[in-house]
């Protein structure tokens, strides 16, 4: 793009047709206060605190709505703008109630700063205050109206960037304030990311489980990575004398790939800490009980339990580098399974094609003109990346396009084009996308396909793959797929997002097996659950069962030896995210580590592990796998938002906002009783359902908020599938 | 009444006559001619060209000249587009709209019609009041006869031309005047300004290229049509020519809607047309083009009602309503009336206007009440140029009634602030 000059205060700046004069000022150091505006959300020009003189204007003009214009003089520092300014802080400051003092936004509040540095030095203001004592208190967020500016950035978060459109005015002129539509968060469907919270510049919108806790300005403020999930977020954790108060994503400050975005469980799920489901000591089964025993005696133990013995290795995929490292050296590489098999299958299929296991980094779908996102229920397993997907389009003005079974709410809506095909489809759908890639008269005699190509064609396309494809039986053959198609486009990147924070490394160091597979003596679980890592899968017989776990969990009764550790926020290390490495830090004191015990371990020496075996390479797309028979449908089984990992289950402040378990059918092909019954293979379930028009005609959706016992058994065998699963409903 | 010549009445010409506001009385008096004529024997530059030269400004109050703003509209080349028709008129004292759209609803939709074939729009909406139900009435059953007549439809007259008209009610906010808002409000949304540029004409309604024009404009687009653009710039002032409404309230003996040529004299209105103050009091201030413009007093009446001339005298036209006040009344009380208005119709979206509002009805209320100060005044005047920086028309002239009014009647307020008490005030 050809740049331009613009002189702003005698300074003579660089700016990008399309700019703002206040960006311009921005990238050349020039502050110009600002309330409404927010560098992440679409200019308002509503609080008019940002004026500038502009030669030749008559009037003062708000630099946040002013396009850059070449030979523009823009002064920002003059008497006028000064007088302009002073006398707007003034009209925001005249009610404004003065609760710094027990206001939680004290210390890092906008309106303080810029009162203090652009405001009026003394108030005119004799009428007594407007009070405006409207507080709309949510499970997770409280707004407090007397402290609201109207600057409106919450309701343009929500409704634009989020895709919620939860927060509005409601009333007019001075007597507006913002609300929930219908003043219930809950009901007007808030999935609570938080992102309100965040960008508010005053202590209007309040993060409930923070409020009244402490000082900003005191708090030790850790940059460290959320590992709920594989996003990978960046996000800030504040704690005072070694306790987490809350975490804070900073949007517009942070520079991690999410940029400050959060979901529920990055801004709320901390308090898995203080969870009263932690472990506090290590216990043994003696006589067929379990006893407390000091962590010295559990070393012990475990040295002699484990010597020399094949381990069945059971993993979780939100390991540090550091941890599972050391748990290679320790419980060998050989005969491990985890819960991110499926993800595994998917880059196996992928490495036969491409010859690499290699996929590419998030930041590779801004380079690219467009975005093909390919999987389902992106915006509950990782829901910052479905956020991010969203901005491509909307900020940068990416073409997104989907190929999916299941419409998505936060995708759909700003998708250039979207093949929703039935699951048993979506390798053919692939494949007739790879054929008119490679043929610019091929025609697969579907409009839809035809149009989804010809959108493609001479653009530079990134691929992103997420959610529940990994999942899919067909998850090796979607890589493959994949691999394929991206070799015959434009540009040709693909993002691949894996489930857990650490998936990467799980299947980069160990040899996946599949839990049946396994044939060692002694089992050992590290920071997983069974009925959640693996439904449906028993341990091995073994002689023994070691279990590393921060939490009671369902297993601790099933095992031998129980192991506390520690959750994620209590780690120093890195984990291989999306994005490269990515840090974890903390500053909190921890009582169990499963880095320590380890160390205290011996290292297997058991020669040379032998590496990988070569993949055999094929140079085909993947084939169609999955078939349904008549009466069948295709299950999806779908752990919610807030359930993932088990968040809502430790945290309290996300149990306030959990989803529920149901059924989702379409109206067609639900029976008319109330509960039905669904069977898979030999498991059965009895459950509630819900007609749900969105969920295509064949295919059900069973969205639980925790993998319960009978969850589990109902998915017997089905491991490590969680879609595309067939199965039957029977009237109950 | 000596040397006042009786002007022939254009844009009131039908309202007296029995059921003016059937087709079959406008057809008989002439109507659909200009339809007629501009669809078949002129292109939509043709009337773009006539409507440049006969010189009409939009009469909702900003002045624009109405053949630049749809030479603007033509040009674009996104589709749809659409005719919008402002007819949300709310501000207090102004009434004028009304006697059209209640006695002579065809000419509006005469006007609109030729309007969207010059324009090339496809659709139209008539954005009505919300207090105005019977002007909705009249309005849907006027377009109903022009739809079975073939005014209204697909291929009007035989020709490509085709236009689809609705009546859209407002919910009663002011603000949506501003066109902006009205498109915002058209939409389904909540009626607030958007930021400009992009104009409604490249970007407006579903941010497709809408023209904006009031109910008075377009009620001359007929004329024009029919008489031709150098006959109609013949009349009033040179520079904004053309018949206007003029809306007459206060204490003359009079009120009521006067048609009279763009640049009458303001005395000329009040003393001749209005026939004078009510029992032939003294003249004490006159608010010259509705309720957010500035105060004039009686030495500045002679000023012409026209757009230019009125910006000179440091007021301006606005919607041409005349406000009249006499030596009775208090124009503190006044002042604070006009500005709770506004405090009552501000969206609130942006802050000079939002808290400005406020501040100045709690300060205009406490001088009235007698509490006030003399620094008071200057908070005022300092308030008043902070709401110079709001975001849309209606916070930039909303303080104007009692700025104007502090500078010109300061004595009288410092005489509320010396007495503690209104002097008006009986009892």
């Amino acid at each position: 793009m050809e740049s331009f000059k613009v002189v702003i205060d005698g300074k003579e700046c660089e700016a990008y047709p399309g700019e703002t004069v206040l960006e311009v000022a921005e990238r050349n150091g020039i502050t110009i206060p600002v309330f409404c505006y927010h560098r992440e959300l679409r200019p308002e020009g509503a609080c008019r605190v940002c004026l500038v003189e502009v030669e030749g204007a008559p009037r003062l003009v708000t630099a946040c709505t002013l396009k850059a214009m070449p030979d523009m003089v823009v002064k920002t520092n003059t008497e006028r703008v000064r007088r302009a300014r002073a006398g707007v802080i003034e009209l925001i400051l005249n009610n404004h109630t003065l609760e710094c003092p027990i206001c939680d936004k004290s210390g890092e509040c906008e309106l303080q700063m810029t009162g203090f540095r652009h405001g009026p030095k003394k108030s005119r203001y004799k009428e007594p205050r407007r009070e405006k004592d409207i507080v709309i208190q949510g499970p997770l967020i409280e707004i407090d109206n007397d402290r609201c500016i109207l600057c409106r950035r919450c309701i343009r978060m929500c409704g634009e960037n989020m895709g919620n459109r939860v927060l509005g005015i409601l009333n007019r002129g001075y007597r507006a304030y913002i609300s929930p539509f219908n003043g219930d968060f809950m009901e007007s469907g808030c999935e609570h990311c938080g992102s309100c919270v965040d960008v508010c510049p005053v202590g209007s919108l309040l993060d409930r489980a923070f409020k009244y806790k402490d000082r900003p300005w005191r708090m030790d403020k850790t940059w460290t990575t959320c590992l709920f999930c594989g996003s990978g977020c960046k996000v800030e954790i504040d704690s005072y004398h070694g306790k987490v108060k809350r975490a804070v994503g900073r949007i517009g400050i942070n520079d991690g790939h999410n940029r400050g975005y959060l979901c529920v469980r990055g801004k709320w799920g901390w308090d898995v800490i203080y969870s009263d489901k932690r472990l506090k000591e290590p216990l043994l089964r003696v006589d067929g009980e379990l006893r407390r025993i000091l962590l010295e005696e559990a070393l012990k133990v475990l040295k002699e339990k484990i010597e020399g013995r094949k381990i069945n290795l059971f993993l979780e995929s939100s390991l540090t580098n550091e941890e599972l490292e050391k748990i290679a050296a320790v419980f060998g590489t050989e005969n491990a399974t985890s819960d991110s098999l499926g993800f595994y299958n998917f880059l196996k299929g992928f490495e036969k094609v491409k010859g690499t296991r290699e996929t590419d980094k998030f930041s590779s779908i801004y380079d690219a003109d467009a975005v093909v996102v390919i999987g389902d229920f992106i915006e509950e397993i990782n829901p910052v990346v479905s956020m991010l997907l969203r901005l491509a389009v909307l900020q940068k003005g990416k073409r997104l396009l989907r190929v999916g079974v299941f419409p998505s709410k936060k995708l759909d809506s700003v998708a250039f084009s979207k093949l929703l095909v039935d699951q048993t489809e979506i390798i053919d759908t692939l494949k007739h996308v790879i054929l008119g890639m490679i043929d610019t008269s091929y025609s697969s005699g579907n409009r839809k396909i035809d149009t989804f190509i010809k959108s493609l064609r001479g653009k530079k396309v990134s691929f992103v793959v997420a959610g529940t494809v990994f999942f899919s039986p067909e998850a090796e053959e979607i890589g493959k797929t994949v691999a394929y198609l991206s070799d015959r486009v434009v540009g040709g990147k693909v993002v691949a997002v894996p489930p857990k924070a650490n998936s990467l490394k799980v299947v980069n160091l160990f040899r996946l097996k599949h839990p049946e597979e396994l044939d060692g003596d002694v089992n050992v679980v590290v920071n997983g659950e069974l009925e959640r890592d693996f439904p449906g899968v028993e341990l091995p017989k073994a002689e023994f069962t070691v279990l590393f776990t921060p939490f009671y969990t369902p297993d601790v009764s099933g095992a031998d030896l129980v192991i506390p550790v520690e959750v994620w926020l209590e780690k120093n290390g890195t984990v291989d995210g999306v994005d490269g490495k990515l840090e974890v830090k903390t500053v909190l004191e921890k009582e169990f580590s499963l880095l320590e015990v380890l160390s205290q371990l011996p290292v297997r020496n058991t020669g040379a592990e032998s590496k990988e075996a070569e993949v055999e390479r094929v140079n085909e797309p993947g084939q169609r796998l999955l078939e349904r028979e008549k009466g069948e449908l295709l299950l999806t089984v779908l752990s919610n938002r807030t359930g993932w990992n088990s968040v809502s289950y430790y945290s309290k402040n996300v149990a306030g906002v959990a989803g529920e378990r149901v059924l989702l059918l379409n109206p067609e092909d639900a029976p008319d009783s109330e509960m039905v019954k669904l069977k898979v293979g030999n498991g059965e379930l009895l459950i509630s359902f819900r007609k749900d028009s969105s969920i295509p005609k064949g295919h059900a959706v069973l969205r639980v908020e925790r993998f319960t016992r009978d969850v589990s058994e109902f998915l017997r065998g089905q491991f490590p599938n969680l879609s595309g699963i067939r199965c039957q409903i029977a009237e109950a | 009444m000596a040397g006042r010549v009786k002007m022939e009445k254009l844009l009131l010409r039908n309202v007296d006559k029995e059921n003016s506001h059937t087709i079959d009385v406008y057809l008989k008096n002439g109507g659909y001619q200009s339809l007629r004529k501009a669809l078949k024997e002129m292109s939509p530059e043709d009337v773009v060209e006539e409507v440049k030269l006969s010189g009409l400004r939009g009469r909702g109050g900003a002045g624009f000249p109405t053949g630049l703003k749809w030479e603007f509209a033509a040009a674009d080349v996104k589709e749809p587009k659409f005719f919008v028709c402002n007819a949300d008129e709310g501000e207090p004292c102004t009434f004028k709209d009304r006697v059209i759209f209640e006695k002579d609803p065809h000419a509006l939709i005469e006007g609109m019609l030729i309007g969207a074939y010059a324009t090339g729009c496809r659709y139209g909406y008539i954005y009505l009041r919300g207090e105005y139900p019977i002007g909705r009435k009249i309005l849907e059953r006027a377009i109903g006869e022009a739809y079975e007549k073939g005014f209204l439809g697909e291929n009007i007259l035989g020709t490509d031309f085709s236009f689809d008209l609705y009546v859209h009610s407002g919910a009663g906010a002011y603000i949506c005047g501003e066109e902006t808002a009205l498109i915002e409000s058209l939409e389904g949304k909540r009626g607030e300004p958007r930021i400009k540029p992009p104009f409604p004409v490249n970007a407006g309604y579903l941010w497709k290229p809408t023209v904006v024009n009031n109910v008075e404009t377009l009620a001359n687009i007929p004329l024009i049509i029919e008489r031709g653009g150098k006959w109609y710039s013949g009349i009033g002032s040179p520079d904004c020519p053309g018949p206007k409404l003029y809306p007459v309230s206060g204490k003359v003996k009079r009120p009521g809607v006067y048609e009279l040529p763009m640049g009458t004299p303001l005395s000329e209105i009040i003393y001749e047309h209005a026939g004078g103050i009510v029992q032939d009091r003294k003249l004490k201030a006159v608010f010259p083009g509705g309720a957010s413009s500035s105060v004039l007093t009686a030495d500045e009446i002679d000023v012409p009602m026209d757009f230019p001339s009125l910006a000179k005298a440091g007021t301006m036209l606005g919607s041409g309503a005349i406000m009249v006040l006499d030596e009775t009344d208090c124009i503190v009380r006044a002042a604070l009336r006009l500005i709770e208005f506004f405090r009552h119709e501000s969206c609130g979206k942006c802050t000079p206007c939002r808290e400005g509002t406020d501040w100045l009805v709690r300060l205009v209320r406490r001088i009235e009440e007698g509490e006030g100060s003399e620094e008071d005044l200057d908070v005022i005047l300092s308030v008043s140029e902070t709401m110079e920086n709001s975001f849309c028309g209606l916070g930039m002239a909303a303080h104007n009634p009692v700025a104007s009014s502090v500078r010109k009647f300061r004595e009288e307020f410092l005489t509320h602030i010396e007495l503690g008490r209104c002097p008006y005030r009986r009892g």
